[in-house]
Formats: structure tokens, sequence, C-alpha cells
């Protein structure tokens, strides 16, 4: 795995050299600022599967180098970590909202790097196998034929601002349980997910998922949201706990943005995905708690109301009989 | 030795390394502090910048020194860069540095002897 690693301490380079190599990536690479970092990036013969990045540096800071290494599309997915001794969720928000997949907090300890390069194995891993990594349409639409399964929590490359779901979990288990406190998420099931999987070929399903995360920025509205598709047909979205969500608006709003794109569902012979939207969920305040089952409480209820009005429909047909 | 004992002992060795250029280079982190501190102690325009170079300074510190083994020096620096990141949005440069003089002097202190049991140990 070639690694770069930006800071402005050199003193700090080089203890993340040695605990790199101590773990095993012998292919790490340096830079001393962002500056140093776009001009190796720009001039590598072979790309960068990893980037370390320190947040605090003078001159452009590192949430500033994320961005402008995201905007470059051979690195739109390349698993980013952001290296800091800030803590405070504004900085961990705007890491990750800037499409940082990972945080570690310095000073650095050999075991936590260990947890989060393993991280960037399954992050690299994943992409490999669904494709996206390579960009490329035509080996997209051959190695995701080969491999990407319906529960799959696939990276959608071509929905800006949407978190991978292992990034997501990063930042709800860098939160803990007090901080995550003042977050509340939804959970989103497209309800005919697995029928448009089962007719269309792989890259029409996630063409599919990629036009229901479009619409379901749109419709929430509010930019202060971490989005992210978890797989089976189900998205979550986190958000600040006193956001002005109203699930009925938004259930319209994503019916009126779905509806916009019949005309190339009707051509493509598919059904326009049914979003269920469920119930904000909050989060209880244990210290032992597991930060996770925010989300999996809004994938859930998400999945339930689905479950819920089908048995309801089903009920109607029969009496209806 | 063992491939797994070998690796360690590199590594072991590289930390004592990067831990003694830490060393040698920290004449002029205590430099920089005490050029810092008379700048905040002159007031005026200097003051604010000054005491952002020394949150600077520690900050850098506070990210290095416990991976190399000054657990202490680290505590020591982050309190400093946490107190001044606390302090100077809502105070004069002049109240932040009356608090920030006595743990600052100790902790250069600290270093100063740091930098001494690194002479002993290379003269012995």
């Amino acid at each position: 795995m070639k690694i770069l690693a930006v800071d402005d301490e050199p003193v700090f380079l080089e203890i993340m050299g040695a605990t790199l190599t101590e773990i095993g990536y012998m292919d790490v690479h340096f830079a001393a600022d962002a500056q140093e970092a776009l001009e190796k990036i720009s001039s590598a013969a072979r790309r960068f599967d990893c980037f370390l990045l320190d947040i605090e540096m003078p001159g452009m800071n590192g949430i500033e180098l994320l961005r402008r290494i995201r905007a470059m599309p051979e690195y739109r997915l390349t698993p980013i970590v952001m290296v800091t001794a800030r803590t405070e969720k504004t900085f961990v928000d705007e890491a990750f909202m800037s499409g940082a997949n990972d945080y570690v907090t310095k000073p650095i300890d050999k075991v936590e790097i260990k947890v989060r390069m393993s991280m960037v194995q399954s992050l690299l891993s994943e992409r490999a196998h669904t494709g996206a990594l390579a960009g490329q349409l035509a080996d997209v639409e051959k190695s995701i034929g080969a491999g990407c399964d319906f529960p799959d929590a696939i990276s959608l490359a071509d929905a800006p601002r949407l978190l991978p779901y292992p990034s997501l979990e990063n930042y709800l288990l860098k939160l803990g349980n007090l901080r995550l406190f003042s977050n509340a998420a939804v959970g989103f099931h497209v309800e005919n997910a697995a029928d448009i999987f089962d007719r269309a070929g792989r890259l029409d399903f996630i063409d599919m998922l990629t036009d229901v995360a479009a619409t379901l920025f749109d419709a929430i509205g509010t930019g202060d949201i971490l989005l992210s598709y978890a797989g089976s047909g189900d998205f979550v979205c986190v958000m600040p706990r006193l956001a002005n969500f109203n699930r009925d608006e938004v259930s319209l709003r994503i019916h009126d943005g779905i509806a916009e794109f019949s005309d190339f569902y009707a051509e493509a012979g598919l059904s326009l995905p049914k979003v269920r939207v469920g119930r904000v969920q909050t989060p209880r305040l244990l210290p032992f708690g597991d930060p996770l089952s925010l989300v999996h409480n809004a994938i859930g209820d998400a999945r339930r109301g689905s479950l819920a009005e089908q048995g309801r429909s089903n009920q109607g047909r029969m009496e209806h009989a | 030795m063992s491939a797994a004992t070998d690796t360690q002992a590199t590594v072991s060795s590289a930390l004592d390394r990067i831990r003694g250029r830490f060393l040698d280079g920290l004449d002029m982190r205590i430099l920089n502090f005490e050029n810092d501190l008379a700048a905040a102690r002159r007031g005026g325009d200097e003051a604010r910048p000054a005491l952002i170079e020394i949150r600077n300074e520690a900050h850098k510190i506070a990210g290095i020194a416990a991976s190399i083994g000054l657990a202490r020096t680290g505590a020591e620096a982050r309190a400093i860069e946490e107190r001044i990141d606390r302090e100077l949005p809502g105070s004069s440069p002049a109240a932040v540095l009356t608090g920030i003089e006595p743990p600052l002097e100790a902790f250069l202190d600290h270093l100063e002897e740091l930098l001494e049991q690194a002479g002993t140990e290379t003269a012995g």
C-alpha cells in the first residue's frame, strides 16, 4: 500500500514512519506541508492508496488539503485518515463532512494505527470488490457483475457528500456516547430495492441508489448531515438533534424528487424506487451504550415501517377480496 | 533472534533515534518559547501572535512526546495548548499571559532538565 503522510512536524513524520513500518507498511512517503503534498500527488507515477493528513498545518490546513485531494477524480474514493490532537465535535464533523474516512488522535499509538489501517485495507478491498475504485464505467460493470451482492454497503462513487458506511460507523465511534447525544438519525428504506436488484443489472442498481441518495440530500434540505448507504436498500442519515426534520414533508419531497426520474426508469423497464422514511431516532445517554445502535435503530425503524405497511396493505387486499 | 523480535528491536532503535533527534532540537524549541514569551511580556501588537506561537509549539510537542517515551512532557505541553485555546479568544493577551506564565516557566524548566539529562547521557 502506497501511503502519503503529511505533517509540518518532522519528528512526527518520523514517528509515523517508524510505526507504519513496524506494522508492515513499507511504502510510506512524506510531505511537510499541503503544497509539497499536492506536488507529490501530481508527480506520482503510481497513485497513492491512502493519505494520513494532519489538520493543523500553517498555510493550507489539512481540511483544505483533504478537499483538494477529494476534488481529484482519481482520489475521490481513496481512504483518507485525518491525524490531529483536536477532538472537538466541530473538528470531527468538518473532517468527515469534507470526505475523511477516519480520524486518529495524536499522540499516535501503535495499536490504534493498526486498527485504523485495517479499516483502510477493508475500504480498499471493498472498492476493489465493487469496482468503484477504478472509476471506469466499463470496469465497474465488469467487476460489479462479478461481485456486488444485495446486502453490500456499496460505496456510491457518483454521490458527493455520501460517506461510505464504515466511515459513518467510525464517525459515531469517534464521537462517543456523550457527544453523540447532540445527534439524531433517520433511516430510509427502499422498499422495492431487492426487486430492482433482481431485475436490473448491477450498474442500474447502483445508478438507482445514486438517484435515491441525491434525492435524499435535496429532500432533507439541511447541509449539516451525514448520509450513508448501509446495504440491502437501507440509507441512514445522521443530523443534529435539533434539526428541523418533518417526516411527512421529507417523505413528500422524496416522492416528488423520485418522480422526476420516471421517464428514465420507464425507458429502462424498471419500477421507480419507493422510499420509506423512518422516525427520528435519538440516542439515550448511557455511558456504556453502543454508539452504533443509533443508526441500527434508525435503519430498523424504516424497515419495520415498510413491513407494517406491507402487512396493512396485504390485510386490506384480503379484506377487499 | 526471531523475525518478530528483530522487527521490535529495529523499531525500538528507530524510536530511540527519533527521541535523540527530538532532544537534539530541544534547545531551539526552548529558545523559541523564550523569545515568544518575551514578546508576549512586551505587550502591544506582538503579544497575541506570540501567545499563538507558544500555543502552536506546545501543540507540536504534545503530539509527539508521548510516542517517544516522554509522556509527562506531552501532558504538560497539552495543558499549555489547551489553556491558551480556552482563554485567548475571550481575554486580553495580558490576562492570558498572567495565567500561563507559571505553568509555562515550569514546563521550560522541565525541558531544560531533559536537555541536561540528554547531555549527561551523551557525555557518559
